[in-house]
């Protein structure tokens, strides 16, 4: 996974979620105060905006933290 | 067979006899089927039917599916399985309901012929395994699941194994089916952790639920007129009611698990301590809320995030409609599942507000939260412990307009549930508070008896009743 992926989509969270937590690429919604159900996809849909890609369902799902994130990013850029 | 009735402790002393004495799990599974059956059949024997006709059709879909290559293929014989298991939940659940609220809508319409309700009985827990299976093939359709079960027995036993069967918690296949599978020697030191899990449970059912149930039950009765105190207690009375019936089955059903030997999942984690909503759901039946989250809520936000925060809502308004119908088929039910889309909607309206503050004023926001969590609840709880609609506005009406002066409604003798309701909630606190999770670091025999004879004391025995989630 890029350090430039981590970096622009810890930036989405952080605007997302409105605040400047550090996030990193073990960073998930347990440790993210505001990751929550209701926004998850928010910070999904915001990811897949600013890449210009598209996640599929399954996808979505098996993502477990930010580093994960930023590898399926890079995947789909490749 | 109700846990709490003497026919259960006769059936468990010979099932868990016969289980730890058979050697081989080929064995033990064929024990476990034939008594989980037996269990279950104890409350009307047609009601087997239906769960060979759930574990049959997953087993074949879930075997079929995985032979076939072509996606198509596989998604009619996830079809199939939906169908069939939902068919089953709307014949023997929601047909009367649709039948009724038909029946209402063409006489408002100036119809007078009507159509007769069929005499269907709910089969018991039907909800509760419908989905159970329903959550096997799902997996394997999206490959969350690797493999198909092979084996019809364990299979059969994972479906309708009697602790979890009839009020969850809904296992996922990946975590109980391989349980069946495993070669188990008997653990003394998991099954005290059992065996006091369950002194606990019961504890909640007979001392908590079941005495809240007896003042619940004088308070409700006596209608809207009474004084406004007493329309609040009779909604706190049904809170701890509703909280002692459902964990408290929780946990026998945990425990009664690990004394075999089994590992369920954990189901709630102090929920009466939720910061928002969303924390609620994330503490109250973990397991059945996982399977909203997981089947319905996620797959539809998905396909609506292209909407924005509209997509939020609506998956929050179509999720919560649906469990609320899942928990009864009546509007009242409905209602109930509304109201909590509107809080959940009306929390994420207000997230950037809520994280603002939650900077600012750390402490106040969560206690503030934890209070306001509290008081949604209640309101909620009273909706679904009143007849109708009409008689929850009544009601609520009643506790903020009603000109009686607040008096203490309960009599001198009846005081005594106050007080065990109140240590109760206070021992409730102190768990989450210290983070401890009594069932394993306080487990020893001397508990346990100190818990049974509790239970022999406090115990509501005169007044037993049903468990309340076995009507889903």
């Amino acid at each position: 996974m890029s350090q430039t992926s981590i970096a622009a989509i810890a930036k989405i969270i952080q605007e997302v979620l409105n605040h400047q937590e550090p996030i990193d690429a073990s960073s998930d919604a347990q440790s993210v105060s505001g990751w929550d159900s209701l926004n998850h996809m928010m910070i999904i849909a915001a990811v897949e905006k600013h890449f210009e890609i598209n996640f599929s369902l399954d996808e979505v799902m098996a993502l477990e933290n930010v580093g994960q994130m930023a590898e399926l990013v890079d995947q789909k850029l490749a | 067979m109700a846990f709490n009735s003497l026919p259960f402790l006769f059936f468990f002393l010979l099932v868990f006899t016969g289980y730890w004495t058979l050697k081989s799990n080929r064995q033990r599974n064929v024990l476990l089927v034939l008594a989980s059956y037996f269990f279950y059949g104890w409350w009307d024997w047609r009601f087997l039917g239906l769960i060979f006709i759930s574990t049959l059709t997953d087993y074949c879909c879930g075997l079929f599916m995985h032979q076939q290559q072509s996606q198509r293929v596989k998604k009619r014989a996830l079809w199939v399985s939906i169908g069939i298991n939902i068919g089953l939940l709307i014949t023997f659940k929601y047909l009367n309901f649709f039948i009724d609220s038909a029946n209402d809508l063409m006489l408002s319409l100036g119809f007078s012929s009507q159509v007769n309700s069929l005499n269907i009985l709910l089969p018991i827990g039907i909800s509760f395994y419908t989905f159970q299976t329903l959550s096997y093939t799902l997996d394997l359709y999206r490959k969350t699941l690797k493999e198909p079960s092979r084996d019809f027995l364990a299979f059969s036993a994972y479906v309708c194994f009697f602790p979890q069967l009839v009020a969850g918690p809904i296992e996922k296949a990946q975590h109980l089916l391989p349980q069946f599978r495993q070669k188990k020697s008997f653990d003394r030191n998991l099954a005290l952790e059992g065996f006091n899990q369950m002194c606990w449970g019961f504890l909640k059912k007979l001392v908590i639920a079941d005495n809240a149930g007896i003042l619940c039950n004088q308070l409700f009765e006596q209608g809207s007129e009474q004084n406004p105190f007493a329309l609040l207690l009779a909604g706190v009375f049904f809170a701890f009611q509703m909280y002692g019936d459902i964990a408290g089955y929780t946990d026998i059903a945990i425990g009664l698990g690990k004394l075999f030997g089994f590992r369920l999942t954990q189901n709630f984690n102090f929920p009466l301590f939720a910061k928002n909503m969303t924390d609620f759901w994330n503490r109250w039946h973990i397991s059945l809320s996982k399977w909203f989250y997981e089947y319905l809520y996620f797959p539809t936000i998905f396909r609506l995030r292209a909407w924005g925060k509209w997509g939020v809502h609506a998956a929050i308004w179509i999720t919560f409609v649906l469990s609320g119908f899942w928990h009864g088929a009546h509007w009242n039910a409905v209602f109930w599942g509304s109201l909590y889309a509107a809080y959940l909607s009306l929390e994420f309206l207000l997230f950037p507000w809520r994280s603002k503050w939650s900077k600012k004023a750390p402490k106040l926001m969560t206690y503030g939260g934890m209070l306001i969590t509290v008081i949604l609840n209640l309101n909620n709880w009273i909706l679904f412990r009143s007849e109708s609609i009409a008689s929850y506005f009544k009601h609520l009406t009643g506790i903020f307009s009603n000109p009686k002066p607040w008096s203490y409604p309960i009599s001198l003798d009846d005081s005594v549930i106050v007080v065990l309701l109140a240590s109760f909630f206070i021992l409730e606190a102190y768990q989450f508070f210290r983070q401890k999770n009594w069932y394993q670091q306080q487990s020893s025999p001397w508990i346990a008896a100190l818990l049974i004879v509790c239970i022999f004391v406090f115990g509501a025995f005169e007044n037993p009743n049903q468990f309340i989630y076995f009507q889903f």
